[in-house]
């Protein structure tokens, strides 16, 4: 350790800065990186770690400021650039192309060749040893990435990175989709390749992670640098007081009672989709917060979509207040008070050349409207007091939503589905890349939802999220609900078990 | 498993669509009529093929990539007018090379002009092929050029081989060239990484803006190609020449099943989409149907084929 810490830096970063219009994104970086190490960098939505981690790769461009390698002054302009330089990335959201095979996605910039043709037999090779000392076994060279679950689709991301035997690397919520057991799976890996001398610069919202892993912190606060330095001796306190500058305490309380005979307001029962998932049935009484955990695969997400009509299903029944839907399409599910935060913001949740206000009112424009033409001052009204509720950073509630950074894109997307009232109100992954401090006020906004009589679903790959605001947990597996559990009346490993199905034999042979 | 197995046969399920409609329509024609099978049919067929054959193929290209090209019958137009004026001076070598070195200009032009202006690429091949027909206009005086030498007929005409002219061996080069380039060397896997996902790509650190002039460069060269062959069967060259075939060649890419979001397709999905297009024309033609109809089958065609590629990627996120 002492000696790493005498040698000179791998990359040092001085000055530093970079601003959008009049919104100065970070200030005056300066920071050194030694190889061999693995930095964990941490910050709140928008506090520009993206941006960082864009400049070190590439991606964007700083204003001001000069990044050194061995010493050595270096501008990238493109990626290709700073991968000359040994620097990879993963980014923050997605970017993979999905008509062609895993291993082409793999190798894509750098297909082994002789005389311009790919050589076919050399790469599935290559693929296969990459993948092999990686562990990520259940990935084929040859299946097209669209296939491909969204974890799935993340350990390719994760290969091609790998794949440059870059000296740096640089990953933006690489576990922010993934399962418990893949998340241990790669923060292993990263220990591997920082033992081998490589230096990673891993950003997560996940303190445990990086305390786990991270041989040093780097805290961002408003583009400026607040902590930095040895892991050792910090804890997710101290952490977050250096990120939003108060201690920010995540306690789960036993929520409020729900009368037993409270009225039943979503019942699904005996649903089964047109795939295969199912069936299943459940029902949440008002005020009832009912929790689904599951591995990633398990069937969750696909039930809440099945719900809200964005698939088809083969057979069974959704009823919201005793009124059961005739037809399950997201129009009539919304008319009968149902509201959905599907998992995949880019896909299906917000639209990204669109303001804030417009994306968060596009549900509920009518109640905006006198005689269908918009009034715009009650919405930006309404619209502003959900954002700011939200804690939404945004330079104003009129920029576009792709200028915004991951976490508040998510919080962009809570907003609009908590603006149109609904009675009862299914999210998937609600906190998934949002800070602590954010995570808390979301928790909140949940639990008071709940309190005012609206039937929640919280699905959730984090078990003490799930655990911690649900009355009653699900756990699915294998496209079925296997358990359930009353609040405080399991432990997050017993959840674990169930989720696997290692806690019942004679389950397991039913099911195949 | 069984999910990944369910989406390679959707994959699968296409490939033998296309095929299978293929197989089809050469049985009925060969049953249902005796003229069909007949080898002066089948040269026929083979060489009213070449021309959109090799601007299918050309626009394949770009569109894996991700962009447009709707110049590429006005880059014939002007690279055929070239070529006989030229010829008419210096032979006809020099001709067809000045040809190919217009056509890939022009090409660089319209890459140029998608990449470093960041013009989407409908629009700039549109106003680009406004341009370069006026250019055309301007050199030619709106005039019918006329070949002095005879031959740059030899391309209409039938080769030793079978009979089939040399225009389809052109074709069948072409063909071959670019479906080799296109799927086994690493610019081919470029052009579809790049038109899959220019984000990817470029993190990727392939050069999207290298990978689309080229792609461009490539197009306008064959447009160039089928722009000689328009021209040895009149002989001449004029400004309007080959109006719109750019859009016929389009939508045999698309019913071969080349992606219009770009990153997906194949040389011989284009070619096989030209040859499906031209066995209905070729039926209603030997059935004495119609042709009003034709356009109707035709045109539903690509309804078809646009509204499966849609509802393929709808599925799959
Ligand atoms: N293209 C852009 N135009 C204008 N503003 C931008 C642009 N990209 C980023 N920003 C702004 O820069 C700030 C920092 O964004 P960045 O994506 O770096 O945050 P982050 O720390 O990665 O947050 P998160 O945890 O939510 O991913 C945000 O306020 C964001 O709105
Ligand atoms: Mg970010």
């Amino acid at each position: 350790m002492t000696t790493t810490a005498v040698s000179a830096p791998l990359i040092s970063i001085e000055g530093l800065a970079k601003s959008y219009a009049r919104n100065t994104v970070l200030h005056d970086l300066n920071l050194g990186l030694h190889a061999g190490r693995v930095y964990g960098l941490l910050g709140e939505n928008g506090a520009g770690k993206t941006t960082f981690a864009g400049i070190l790769s590439g991606l964007t461009h700083a204003d001001s400021g000069h990044i050194l390698i061995d010493g050595e002054p270096h501008a990238f302009r493109v990626p290709k650039d700073a991968l000359d330089q040994g620097i990879a990335i993963i980014t923050q959201e997605q970017s993979l192309a999905l008509d062609r095979s895993v291993a082409e996605n793999v190798f894509s910039g750098q297909l082994a060749s002789t005389l311009g043709f790919v050589r076919t037999r050399a790469l599935r090779e290559q693929f296969t040893s990459l993948r092999d000392s990686v562990g990520f076994t259940d990935l084929h060279a040859g299946t097209v990435v669209r296939s491909l679950s969204q974890a799935k689709r993340q350990q390719v991301e994760i290969l091609r990175a790998l794949a440059r035997d870059a000296r740096v690397l640089i990953m933006d919520e690489p576990t922010a989709i993934l399962s418990i057991a893949e998340t241990q799976h790669l923060l292993q890996l990263i220990r591997r390749l920082a033992e081998d001398g490589r230096l990673v610069l891993l950003i997560s919202h996940f303190l445990e992670d990086v305390l786990s892993v991270a041989d040093e912190v780097i805290v961002l606060r408003d583009g400026a640098v607040t902590f930095a330095g040895p892991t050792e001796g910090q804890t997710p306190r101290t952490l977050t007081q250096h990120m939003v500058g108060r201690a920010v305490e995540i306690e789960h309380k036993r929520p409020t009672r729900v009368a037993p005979d409270a009225p039943v307001r979503l019942a699904v029962t005996g649903l089964t989709r047109t795939d295969g998932i199912g069936p299943v049935s459940f029902h949440v009484r008002a005020g009832e917060i009912v929790g689904m955990a599951g591995l990633v695969g398990a069937g969750r997400s696909e039930v809440a979509r099945a719900i809200f009509g964005l698939d088809k299903i083969s057979s069974g029944t959704v009823a919201v207040d005793g009124v059961e839907l005739r037809r399950l399409t997201p129009h009539n599910a919304i008319r009968h008070g149902l509201a959905f935060v599907s998992e995949d913001r880019k896909h299906d949740g917000l639209s990204l050349v669109h303001s804030v206000r417009e994306n968060a009112s596009l549900v509920v424009r009518r109640k905006f409207a006198r005689f269908h033409f918009r009034t715009v001052r009650p919405e930006k009204s309404a619209v502003g007091r959900h954002t700011d509720h939200m804690m939404v950073k945004a330079s104003s509630i009129e920029q576009s939503v792709w200028q915004l950074s991951g976490g508040n894109q998510q919080k962009v997307m809570f907003a609009k589905w908590v603006m149109t009232n609904p009675t009862v109100l299914i999210v998937d992954e609600p906190t998934r890349g949002v800070d602590v401090g954010a995570k808390a006020q979301i928790y909140d906004i949940i639990l008071g939802l709940a309190a005012q009589g609206i039937a929640i679903v919280i699905i959730s790959s984090e078990i003490e999220e799930v655990m911690g605001l649900a009355h009653r947990l699900l756990v699915m597996r294998r496209g079925r609900v296997v358990r359930e559990f009353d609040w405080g009346a399991t432990s997050r490993a017993e959840v674990i078990a169930a989720a696997f199905g290692d806690y019942e034999q004679e389950d397991d042979t039913r099911d195949t | 498993m069984t999910h990944s197995a369910s989406a390679l046969l959707r994959y699968r399920s296409r490939d033998l669509g296309i095929a299978f409609t293929a197989i089809a329509l050469v049985v009925a024609l060969s049953v249902s009529t005796d003229t069909f099978m007949t080898p002066g049919n089948l040269v026929n067929i083979l060489d009213q093929i070449a021309v959109v054959g090799i601007l299918a193929c050309a626009v394949t290209v770009p569109m894996i990539a991700g962009v447009f090209d709707l110049s590429m019958s006005a880059v014939a137009a002007l690279s055929a007018i070239m070529a006989i004026t030229v010829a008419n001076r210096w032979g006809i070598v020099a001709g067809a090379s000045i040809a190919i070195v217009i056509g890939v200009a022009l090409g660089t032009i319209n890459g140029l002009a998608v990449t470093y202006a960041r013009v989407n690429s409908f629009i700039a091949t549109l106003a680009t092929s406004m341009v370069f027909r006026g250019i055309a206009t301007a050199v030619t005086d709106g005039q019918i050029v006329k070949a002095d030498d005879m031959s740059l007929q030899t391309l209409s005409r039938p080769s030793p081989i079978a009979g089939i002219t040399w225009a389809t061996w052109l074709l069948i080069g072409v063909f071959a060239i670019v479906g080799i380039v296109v799927a086994k060397t690493v610019y081919g896997r470029n052009l579809y990484a790049v038109g899959g996902n220019p984000n990817a790509a470029l993190v990727s650190g392939i050069s999207v803006t290298g990978t689309r002039i080229t792609a461009f460069m490539i197009s306008g060269g064959l447009s160039a190609v089928a722009g000689l062959v328009l021209a040895s069967r009149a002989l001449s060259a004029q400004p309007s020449m080959g109006t719109g075939t750019e859009f016929t060649a389009i939508a045999a890419a698309v019913i071969g099943g080349v992606s219009l979001a770009g990153g997906a397709g194949a040389i011989w999905r284009s070619v096989l989409g030209v040859v499906l297009l031209q066995l209905i024309a070729n039926g209603f033609n030997l059935l004495g149907a119609p042709t009003i109809y034709q356009q109707v089958v035709q045109g539903a065609l690509i309804l078809f084929a646009v509204s499966l590629d849609q509802f393929l990627r709808a599925r799959d996120g």
